[in-house]
């Protein structure tokens, strides 16, 4: 079931929406969700561009995505009902606020009729509530002005969907009373607004037709769960790494849309001993990680694309010194500024080649909003391991979109061991003296007595570490840090296919839209097409069956957020690969049906 | 600061590949005598070097030593200082370096009053680079990039260092190198950040091109012109016409350091466990 919030920016319908994601999810639903706001910190009242949606969609089993339509929507506004439309199907039920639908308000959303259902040639059932009116009537003893009653909107509304599906609405108070414990009177006069949709609901039960129940299976993994973002996962995977190393965590940091909110978690974790700054720029947030790094933190710095492209040269530096970075880029729409609140696939070419020089780095990418945990515990994993800087490219749609977690036991994850000097190796231990099973240089810190010295983005002497243009030397420097990083597949889980195993065709993707392309291959094999989806989280170096894997399909579709950077990719790295390709670069997640309709038409064809 | 006595030797590494003349090979030499007066174990040390010829330090020193990008040193110092605040880190840079393409990390590190010792070797050019002019070649005097003169005025280093909130700033130069000694000593034991400005001499470029001589001649015009701040408040305004201030500049005590406050954060909420 797929219940989308709108209203104009101010109205509070990413709180609605997010609580009541966290509602569905503590009563042990599996949640996806897509917020969609525009960039601008309020555009002008009532209009078009001001409408701010999150859509969330609720299930029993595993959901992958957000639903390409919803089966609610609530439009708190004129301009709401106007541009959110769209994704409603035949059957689903609109809540309107009846009180924000007068004359002036339709003006604004540039409607031209009186009647805007019939202007847009809607014959949905639709719920009509004059929220504005009775939110105002049920706190007009509560001593509380105008402004801030307007502000309740939303939990009546949010009240009123609890009960078209069922929820239990204490799950809204307690979050309600956490939110505002410095403020009761808010908290009350949102709590009561939140029974008043709730009953008005219950008390308009004749007018709606449907009614909805998203079950919670029985047979679900015992723990505790949370939802979670994809940011918030992405700090807790650092933390989590920084203890299994038993590093200090370091981050370096500047705020970017719609990376910021790492370091605002991150910020708030110093009683675990994390240590973040808010630098003067991005290039001094990278800077003072490979700092950190020199003096022996477990690093990061966390941005977006044009945080990359500022922060390429001191990344750089890392590769050249071989110290462990963690570099997290949250995709946005771009280039340039771009759009900052829309997510898209096009920095992989960026992070795989954006600096002068060979300059090799592993790449990874995150699939769902809860593998961003994962992902950002692999990250430090073989950045420490390998002593390499490493780049976790997320996106604003896993970044922002919640799903319900599972919270994993530490243990069950596996150890972190940075390749420290051994003391015996004082004396003759030289900076880029190797390990020859891996070919990663050994870690000394200033500090540690007997091993001093110098590192720099001059290169280095493989013998000595001193500054050298010795050609032989150059060659042999630039084929041992690509060779480092080669050996890294070692390390890395296999490619794995799944769907049909006979396929007729295989779906290829990487990072955020995992979610979307396995609904997809699903679809696919439901209709009878025989699909399979190859879905990859480690770009560079890619699994070692990569090439064993695609071989043994005869079509293959590589379906991207871009406009074919991943396809360039495996076609530079596995000669004679014939792939078929979707590309969309619009700043909106995939359309499942969109997608469907564009896999059978390349099986059907000939190429 | 501990029981080991250290000498200018055992900091030294390598051979210094300046110019003959080029100003930066007497600071290097104040640099360690400075070290050693102050007794640091050098695996104790931090220093973290930009791009040009003052950077080129790094690579001639037996301490860690980080060789970095140019006019990011301060930026990378941070985050060495932040991580282990227990290291003496302490930044050799350039004036192009430090106030032109690193001005920015320089202002908020100063605004930060944050433990670092910051040594701008200022030889009023971009000498690796082949002579351009930077935010200290003074005004009217040429460059490859100016060739017609130089219309840009200058940054006055320690000045702009203070106002952006450095708690001690310093100018010494390379011909009074007893002194530069001392300055850097009191720049390295100051807690919270240091900004000495080191006027180095550059004959192979700046000096060529503005018809100054050789190093002895700008060395000894360096003798002519500076006068000790102590001294220059008992002058008179017709006295100290042309003349430029050496010493300790500024400093201001009890002024709370980054690193110390940070912690404190840290402790608080019982991080430090």
């Amino acid at each position: 079931m797929v219940v989308r919030f709108s209203g104009d920016s101010g109205d509070g319908m990413q709180l609605a929406g997010n609580m009541f994601s966290n509602i569905s999810a503590t009563e042990g639903n599996d949640i996806s969700t897509f917020p969609d706001y525009p960039a601008d910190i309020r555009a002008p009242q009532g209009t078009l561009t001001g409408v701010s949606g999150f859509q969330v969609h609720v299930g029993s089993d595993k959901v992958y995505t957000p639903g390409d339509k919803c089966d609610v929507l609530v439009a708190m506004n004129p301009a709401a009902l106007k541009t959110q439309y769209k994704f409603c199907k035949p059957q689903s039920v609109i809540i309107i606020d009846t009180d924000s639908f007068t004359k002036r308000d339709l003006e604004k959303a540039q409607f031209q009729l009186e009647n805007p259902f019939s202007e847009l040639g809607i014959k949905n059932e639709v719920v009509e509530a004059a929220i504005t009116t009775m939110c105002k009537e049920s706190l007009k003893d509560s001593g509380l002005d105008n402004k801030t009653i307007m502000r309740t909107k939303n939990m009546f509304a949010l009240g009123l969907v609890c009960w078209l599906f069922h929820r239990d609405i204490t799950i809204g108070e307690k979050l309600l009373r956490e939110k505002f414990a410095k403020k009761p009177e808010i908290a009350e006069a949102n709590v009561k607004v939140l029974h008043d949709g709730y009953h008005f609901g219950e008390n308009t039960h004749a007018s709606i037709s449907t009614s909805y129940t998203v079950p919670t299976k029985k047979a679900m993994q015992l723990g505790r769960y949370m939802d979670i973002n994809g940011n918030k996962a992405a700090a807790y995977g650092l933390i989590a790494a920084a203890e299994k190393s038993g590093l200090q965590l370091y981050l370096g940091s500047y705020p970017i849309t719609p990376a910021t909110d790492i370091l605002h978690e991150l910020a708030k974790h110093k009683s675990l001993g994390v240590k973040t700054v808010q630098c003067e720029d991005e290039i001094a947030g990278c800077a003072s990680a490979v700092g950190a790094a020199f003096a022996g933190a477990l690093a990061v710095t966390t941005t977006s694309g044009p945080g990359v492209c500022l922060k390429s040269e001191a990344m750089n530096l890392a590769v050249i010194t071989e110290l462990p970075l963690v570099i997290i880029d949250v995709q946005r729409g771009g280039p340039s500024t771009g759009l900052p609140t829309k997510s898209e696939q096009t920095d992989l070419l960026q992070a795989l080649y954006g600096r002068n020089g060979e300059s090799p780095m592993p790449v990874i990418a995150a699939t769902s909003p809860t593998d961003c945990f994962d992902a950002a515990f692999m990250a430090c994993k073989i950045a420490v391991e390998h002593m390499t800087p490493v780049i976790l490219l997320s996106d604003a749609y896993i970044a922002n979109g919640s799903a319900a977690w599972h919270l994993p036991n530490l243990n069950d994850y596996p150890a972190i061991v940075p390749p420290y000097v051994k003391p015996e190796m004082a004396g003759s231990w030289t900076p880029f003296q190797r390990n020859p099973q891996t070919g990663v240089r050994y870690w000394a810190t200033p500090g540690m007595k007997g091993f001093m010295h110098r590192i720099g983005g001059l290169e280095k002497s493989n013998e000595t570490g001193a500054i050298s243009t010795e050609p032989e030397n150059h060659n042999l420097m630039t084929r041992l840090r690509a060779e480092k990083v080669e050996r890294i597949a070692a390390s890395i889980p296999d490619l794995e296919v799944e769907g049909d195993a006979d396929a007729d065709l295989l779906i290829v993707g990487f990072g955020g839209t995992y979610g979307h392309l396995h609904s997809a291959m699903d679809a696919m094999n439901r209709h009878g097409k025989k699909a399979a989806l190859a879905h990859f989280k480690f770009i560079n170096p890619l699994p070692r069956n990569t090439e064993a894997v695609l071989r043994r399909y005869k079509k293959i579709v590589v379906a991207e957020q871009s406009m074919g950077q991943f396809a360039g990719y495996l076609r530079m790295k596995i000669e004679g690969l014939h792939l078929h390709q979707f590309n969309q670069v619009k700043g909106q997640p995939f359309v499942v049906k969109e997608l469907v309709d564009a896999f059978e038409r390349i099986l059907a064809s000939d190429m | 600061m501990c029981e080991t006595k250290y000498t200018a030797a055992d900091y030294k590494a390598g051979q210094p590949r300046w110019c003959p003349g080029c100003g930066d090979h007497a600071f290097l030499n104040s640099f360690h005598k400075a070290l050693a007066e102050i007794g640091i174990p050098p695996h104790q040390i931090a220093v973290i070097s930009g791009i040009g010829c003052s950077s080129r330090a790094a690579g001639y020193m037996n301490y860690n030593t980080l060789h970095t990008t140019h006019g990011r040193a301060i930026a990378f110092a941070t985050g060495v200082k932040l991580a282990n605040p227990d290291l003496h880190v302490i930044v050799i840079t350039g004036d192009g370096d430090a106030t032109a393409i690193g001005g920015n990390h320089l202002i908020h590190a100063c605004r930060r009053n944050i433990d670092l010792t910051v040594i701008v070797f200022n030889n009023n050019i971009y000498g690796m680079t082949g002579g351009q002019y930077s935010p200290t070649t003074p005004h009217g005097e040429k460059g490859t990039t100016a060739p017609y003169g130089n219309i840009d005025y200058n940054f006055d280093i320690p000045q702009l260092a203070q106002a952006a909130g450095a708690t001690f700033t310093g100018r010494c130069t390379a011909y009074h190198a007893q002194q530069a000694i001392k300055l850097i000593e009191a720049g390295i034991r100051h807690h919270g950040f240091s900004l000495i400005e080191g006027l180095s001499v550059c004959p192979t470029y700046y000096g060529r091109k503005n018809k100054k001589g050789d190093s002895v001649k700008m060395l000894t015009w360096q003798k002519d012109n500076a006068v000790d701040v102590k001294a220059a408040a008992k002058m008179t305004p017709e006295q100290l016409e042309g003349k430029f201030l050496i010493g300790e500049l500024s400093s201001v005590e009890n002024k709370e350091e980054y690193t110390d406050m940070y912690m404190k954060i840290i402790e608080k909420v019982g991080g430090d466990k």
